[in-house]
């Protein structure tokens, strides 16, 4: 049974894909090749000289039209959109964005961080992280001598550089979702960001998302399809960027629990 | 020591309750070559603690508490990064003949996932090893290579539940913790370790003794990169085995249905819970069954450290008169305080589950005591002027929940001093005081409670029958993730070394030694391993029989040979006696112990280079 299931897979991949062993650079040159063959084969007849067709046969196309080798997810200013109410909590994110930016399990070092947060018993869990807002208030507030944060011309990702950045802090306060003052008001002006910035000993501030240069790690890898791509156009949905992940939270919580 | 393994800090915290000292070790250290870690590793240090200390009592100042993750502990490997285990002499078993009476109990482990254990290992430490008691509360505060004993009366007596949430409140988001609830606080022996409000290491009493010790909980922070062996490939494997874990056989049964699935599936082959053990077949399935259960209570899935199976089901009840109840679950072993009570109302259902959770009870203890009751209420040897006027009557959930309020609650009433002790040991006392046989329908093995898995009309297949042996023989008592035959059980201990997720079979055996070696730089071959588990297991068969257990404690109550199904496609189903004693030598045989005594033969221990059990054996 299982040997005549695996050959009639067979048949169908051999016939359905005749390029499936070729690598999508391969099959593109030997596209162009063919092509180039082709097209001499017609001027063959008509002109007096035969070409043999060499390797060296170019053709050159407008570059808008070649397809890229890999294609990025991101080819627009975009951001990572979560949706809350279908995180599981499994830190798969965190863990890959670590890895792959930092090449170890420093999860404090991640830039998207998931918590946990339990309200009477259910569970909730929040991810934050950089929503690219395309205002930029932490690039505005880095200090001009520093200017250790940059925005990529095409994913619109707002990128620091560890190695100029001062640890100075301005980035974080102006990335908050709230401010705390200090005379004892509690809690002050509501700028309406995430708060994903966080202060880090080794690394100064962690916590830009620079959506790994158009392939987002943490967007393939969550097995939940919570963290979707979505680009500015619509406008900012607003409400829940202006909230800290505890107030968040409870929204979450009246969501999925909230009975009665 | 020196020696750098991966997957290993070298660094143990070891808190004296008594004096409030707190010191960082590497006692484990010697023996992780030899253990690798989790459960093994864990009754190896329980051996070396207590071996001259036969007959402690579990609840004093001598006994051991250990929380080991595994060398996987904090990273994202699905099924194995996640878990934890707790470790001590056992609260809940006992033996029938012990030179040292009530106090001769067998090992006890029990492992439960979640975050706790990750972020523990992730803030710098291998593990908890607790000694003495204190005198008043204390909780442990661990923040990335910090340790403080701090003063904790001020939790004592919150349940799980507020618990956690004044400590997110008080510490943050970011800080995970483990905590005993007040059933362990008031001395009930089937109590667990809870973290995040709904994972348990359930069995064995565990949180019994932690509660003992004054130790209310554990609050950890931790974002320290683990050391493993193989740094570079880290990323790679990670992606590797989780496309191995989403592709497996049951992938989408557990994301789906997490092991709910079991509560119907199982009740239709009869082999359930159900009335205290003595049906297979749940007569209430269109009430509380999965159908049910899916339809009107679970919300949302919730996974472990790394893992992208979700498991965990979370479910609200919506409307009725225990509306607003949250609870986690109910998995498969919830059928223990479902059909094994034969309640009949999805909401007292999930109000018994969130009770229970808040409680800290462990829901298969509880779920045999109070199977046991009721029968006992059922046939008149207990009566409600027994237990404070309750009317424990099959199928009544609001009568079960004041039970389990008195059996937290109610200091005054000396029979509940023997319920908190476990259906076994309540029915001889109860036995003893009115003369009456109760003892026949307390379903348990060494007083430690049968799973959700009835062993009446499971049916043989290569000579040993379903989950009897595991009830019979495991070394913790009645135990359903204990292994049926020696094999079995030394796959069982080579999962439980990783620490590894019951349900990720799609490794295997080899593939869990795989992992394991990619993570500590060693190269163990599966051979070893099994080696290495043999071991363990036959340390652990020292430590019981030392304590006074023997052959006669290796059985089963009287129900599952003597009491049939009376209803469900199995009716009259019995397991034969004589059948399980032949399977019990079988099992003894292939141990490489006595046939007749299930005592280690002398050539057995040296040919696992043992020798120094020897002296320990029962003479």
């Amino acid at each position: 049974m299982t040997d005549m299931s695996n050959k009639v897979l067979e048949t169908v991949q051999n016939k359905a894909l005749p390029f499936a062993n070729m690598s999508r650079r391969s099959f593109l040159k030997g596209a162009l090749v063919a092509g180039g063959a082709l097209a001499l084969a017609g001027c063959g007849e008509t002109t007096v000289k035969t070409v043999t067709v060499t390797e060296k046969v170019t053709v050159t196309v407008p570059a808008d039209t070649v397809p890229t080798e890999t294609k990025n997810m991101v080819t627009s200013p975009m951001f990572i959109m979560p949706q809350y109410q279908d995180c599981v909590g499994c830190n798969i994110c965190m863990a890959y964005c670590a890895l792959s930016h930092y090449g170890e399990l420093d999860l404090n070092k991640s830039n998207i961080q998931v918590y946990g947060i339990d309200i009477k018993g259910g569970m909730v869990d929040i991810p934050v992280l950089c929503m690219h807002c395309s205002d930029s208030p932490c690039m505005a507030s880095c200090p001009d001598k520093v200017q250790a944060i940059s925005k990529d011309e095409v994913t619109g990702a707002l990128l620091i550089d560890h190695d100029k950045c001062t640890g100075c802090g301005l980035c974080i306060e102006a990335c908050a979702t709230t401010v705390w003052d200090p005379t004892g008001n509690g809690w002050g002006d509501r700028k309406g960001r995430t708060g994903c910035l966080r202060a880090h000993d080794e690394l100064g501030v962690v916590g830009m998302c620079d959506l790994c240069d158009g392939n987002p790690e943490c967007v393939t890898a969550c097995p939940e399809n919570c963290l979707r791509l979505s680009n500015h156009k619509g406008g900012c949905p607003g409400q829940y960027w202006a909230l800290n992940e505890k107030e968040l939270a409870q929204q979450v919580w009246n969501l999925l629990y909230g009975c009665k | 020591m020196t020696t750098q393994i991966g997957g290993y800090w070298g660094k143990l915290i070891e808190v004296d309750m008594t004096t409030g000292k707190v010191e960082i070790t590497d006692r484990h250290m010697q023996y992780v070559s030899d253990y690798i870690g989790g459960h093994a590793l864990g009754s190896k240090l329980l051996w070396e603690a207590l071996k001259d200390k036969p007959g402690i009592d579990p609840m004093g100042p001598e006994n051991v508490f250990m929380i080991l993750p595994g060398p996987l502990g904090g990273i994202p490997i699905p099924g194995g990064g996640s878990r934890y285990n707790t470790i001590c002499k056992s609260a809940m078993t006992q033996a029938k003949n012990s030179p040292y009476g009530e106090n001769g109990a067998t090992v006890a482990w029990s492992a439960a996932g979640g975050k706790f254990g990750p972020t523990l290992k992730m803030a710098g430490f291998d593990g908890i090893y607790v000694t003495g008691a204190s005198a008043t509360p204390k909780v442990l505060y661990v923040n990335n290579g910090e340790v403080e004993l701090l003063d904790g009366s001020k939790y004592w007596g919150m349940s799980t539940h507020e618990f956690e949430e004044t400590i997110q409140n008080e510490y943050g988001p970011m800080y995970k913790n483990c905590c005993v609830g007040p059933a362990a606080e008031n001395g009930v022996r089937f109590a667990c370790v809870m973290s995040e409000t709904g994972r348990a290491n359930g069995r064995g009493g565990t949180g019994a003794v932690m509660a003992s010790k004054k130790l209310k909980g554990v609050i950890v922070n931790g974002t320290m990169p683990v050391p493993v062996a193989n740094k570079e490939e880290l990323l790679d494997k990670i992606k590797f085995y989780h496309n191995t874990i989403m592709a497996s056989s049951n992938a989408d049964v557990r994301r789906r249905w997490g092991t709910g699935s079991g509560l119907t599936q199982r009740s239709n082959m009869s082999v359930t819970s159900c009335r205290n053990h003595r049906e297979g077949m749940n007569p209430y399935d269109d009430k509380i069954g999965i159908g049910v259960i899916h339809s009107e209570f679970w919300i949302r899935h919730r996974s472990c450290y790394g893992c992208p199976w979700r498991c965990m089901k979370i479910g609200v009840i919506r409307q009725g008169e225990h509306a607003g109840a949250i609870a986690e679950g109910p998995e498969y072993e919830s059928a223990m305080n479902g059909a094994n009570w034969l309640l009949d109302d999805m909401g007292e259902f999930a109000a018994i589950m969130e009770k229970l959770e808040g409680y800290g009870f462990d829901l298969i203890g509880l779920g045999g005591l109070v199977g046991y009751a009721l029968e006992a209420y059922e046939n008149g040897v207990i009566t409600s002027k027994d237990i404070d006027g309750i009317k424990l009557e099959w199928s009544n959930g609001v009568e079960i929940m004041k039970f389990m309020d008195a059996l937290v609650s109610n200091h005054t009433n000396p029979i509940y001093d023997w319920f908190r002790r476990g259906s076994t040991y309540a029915a001889l006392k109860i036995d003893a005081e009115r003369k009456t046989d109760s003892v026949k329908y307390a379903m348990d093995s060494k007083n430690h409670s049968f799973a959700a898995h009835n062993v009446h009309g499971q049916e043989a297949a290569t000579g040993y029958n379903g989950l009897e042996m595991g009830y019979a023989v495991g070394h913790r008592g009645a135990c359903h993730i204990n292994g049926v035959t020696p094999a079995a059980m030394n796959n069982m201990m080579i999962r439980d070394m990783g620490v590894f997720c019951s349900f990720s079979t799609a490794y295997g055996a080899q593939g869990e030694t795989d992992i394991l070696n990619f993570i500590m730089g060693t190269s163990y071959t599966l051979d070893q391993m099994n080696y290495i588990a043999s071991r363990a297991r036959n340390i652990e068969k020292v430590f019981n029989l030392r304590e006074g257990f023997t052959v006669e404690d290796d059985t089963l109550p009287w129900r599952t040979f003597n009491d049939p199904y009376q209803w469900g496609p199995k009716k009259g189903a019995l397991l034969p006696e004589d059948k399980f004693k032949e399977t019990r030598k079988n099992y003894y045989t292939e141990m490489g112990w006595d046939p007749e005594t299930g005592i280690p033969t002398k050539g057995k221990l040296q040919e696992l280079g043992l020798e120094d059990l020897i002296p320990y054996l029962p003479k």
